[in-house]
């Protein structure tokens, strides 16, 4: 009787908990990433320089290569996030960044069709610079900058 | 400066095929720069064609345009066809080019070819590192923020502001531009410093172009949706019957924040011998519908109600704009205004102005 007392109390406190829990095993991360061949020293970027790098801001790695960032199309899912989480401008927004930049002779990043063609073409080209959802990473890369995202269906390791 | 003039142009006559030959070889030497990668080469509408191998766009932008004054004939034309040349040869090095046919067909008729056609931008950037970079050749004046974005496609309105339309700065310079970059509270800072020889590199001489001139520009990026900028030059026209140094000061300002937009600019003149003028803009940009955009501008200016002239007296010119604008996809932007005013019949005259302009 004292037991069920127990757990009545305390039900909400554990559902809570639950739900917290929850939560947290179904947060995304994604990966920024580079080639760790090409790119033999080890890289860490901030948000601000991912940033900077994907608005064509900044112009030069470290080793004095031109970066080359790629985007995946503007439907995926996990170019939604970074464009949310990292660049945080809406799409609106972004195309008016690209139409100012395109009238000053700067093109937006290059877009490739999949994290599968993502992680292949960053992994032999060297200062190019993606993202790609954590789980897809693999040895021919290095991560340069991660990020949680919100629980999200479309966000799946199973589409590669 | 004149023999200085015409050696430039003797020397670019007798060089053609040797730059010629130069661009042919940089472009093979920067496609092997790029031999390892996979993309190929694509157009898109708004972002023109681009080949990654060679880090090479072209593309461009053009406006028709319709105008219904209350003081003059109505105007039909293509106003603005602009292509846009980019390339990236080298890692520190990117060329860049603006070509214009400006009226070309007009209901009067076609414009002739070398009438119409202008270089509006033809410089090289030297990328010295990743806060200093150095323009040379023919830019955009780094004074007003319209100025620095003019295209059609991007502006709200058909018109531009009185204070924008290169009567007191003008609209180019040719010469060098130093720009620095850096940042201030995690937020960007450009300044831009520039020095103008346009009486002795410009081939294309025109009314409004300054003989000689400097000056700079600072903008800051004070929060995410708020950028202030202070600009000065000093400067000399020679066209002007009273060709002395003018020194002017501007200031604007942009908000925007979820489609809505504030923007200012106001500039101060001083002519050493001569009146003081003034003038500002402030323009509003309100959603309506999706992709539907109320405009609406009132202009100031203090000036010599004759265009170009210096000795007139000045007045007050008052303008107001109310237009909508539609932007069914991001390279295309549609517009309607009407335009009203006092002491504005030589700037600005009344009446409507339409337009539809698309960069491809």
């Amino acid at each position: 009787m004292h037991k069920l007392f127990i757990f009545q109390r305390y039900k909400y406190a554990l559902l809570v908990c639950l739900l917290f829990i929850t939560q947290i095993s179904y947060a995304q991360e994604v990966a920024v990433i580079m080639g760790a061949k090409v790119n033999t020293k080890a890289v860490y970027l901030s948000a601000r320089e991912v940033r900077q790098i994907f608005f064509r801001k900044d112009y030069f790695t470290a080793q004095g290569g031109a970066w080359i960032p790629v985007n995946l199309s503007a439907a995926n899912p996990v170019r939604v996030a970074i464009t949310q989480k990292v660049l945080q401008k809406s799409v609106t927004d972004l195309e008016r960044y690209w139409s100012e930049m395109y009238f000053d002779g700067i093109s937006p990043p290059y877009v490739l069709a999949s994290e599968e063609a993502v992680v292949s073409f960053v992994a032999e080209t060297p200062s190019a610079i993606s993202y790609v959802l954590a789980c897809h990473v693999d040895s021919r890369v290095q991560v340069v900058y991660r990020f949680q995202v919100a629980n999200n269906p479309a966000l799946s390791c199973a589409i590669k | 400066m004149v023999i200085l003039k015409e050696a430039f142009k003797k020397l670019y006559q007798r060089s053609r095929r040797r730059l010629g030959l130069a661009v042919c070889i940089l472009f093979i030497q920067s496609a092997s720069l790029f031999a390892a990668e996979v993309l190929e080469p694509s157009y898109q509408w708004g972002r023109g064609y681009h080949i990654p191998s060679q880090k090479f766009t072209l593309g461009g932008y053009a406006k028709v345009s319709y105008s219904y004054f209350e003081s003059a004939p109505q105007e039909l034309a293509l106003d603005d066809l602009s292509f846009l040349i980019a390339w990236k040869p080298f890692t520190h090095l990117h060329l860049f080019a603006e070509l214009e046919l400006e009226d070309l067909f007009t209901l009067e008729g076609v414009t002739p070819f070398d009438e119409s056609f202008l270089v509006e931008r033809l410089y090289a950037d030297v990328l010295i590192d990743e806060s200093f970079k150095l323009r040379i050749g023919k830019f955009l004046t780094p004074f007003s923020r319209w100025n620095l974005l003019h295209a059609a496609p991007l502006v709200w309105t058909s018109s531009r502001p009185m204070v924008t339309e290169g009567f007191v700065a003008a609209k180019h310079a040719t010469g060098l531009e130093f720009f620095y970059k850096t940042s201030v509270f995690d937020r960007d800072l450009n300044l831009a410093v520039f020095a103008d020889d346009s009486k002795d590199l410009e081939i294309n001489e025109s009314l409004d172009m300054f003989s000689y001139a400097f000056g700079g520009r600072v903008d800051y990026q004070f929060s995410s949706s708020f950028n202030i900028a202070g600009s000065y030059i000093a400067h000399k026209k020679e066209q002007q019957t009273s060709p002395s140094w003018q020194h002017t000061v501007g200031v604007d300002f942009l908000w925007k924040k979820n489609e809505y937009e504030l923007q200012f600019e106001g500039f101060y003149n001083s002519i050493d011998q001569g009146d003081d003028r003034y003038g500002l803009y402030l323009q509003a940009v309100t959603p309506i519908v999706d992709k539907l955009f109320a405009v609406g501008r009132y202009e100031y200016m203090l000036a010599e109600t004759e265009l170009l002239s210096v000795n007139n007296s000045i007045e007050p010119i008052h303008l107001g704009i109310i237009g909508l604008t539609w932007r069914p996809k991001s390279p295309l932007a549609v517009k309607v205004e009407y335009r009203f005013g006092q002491n504005n019949n030589s700037y600005a005259p009344s009446g409507v102005l339409s337009s539809v302009a698309l960069f491809f």
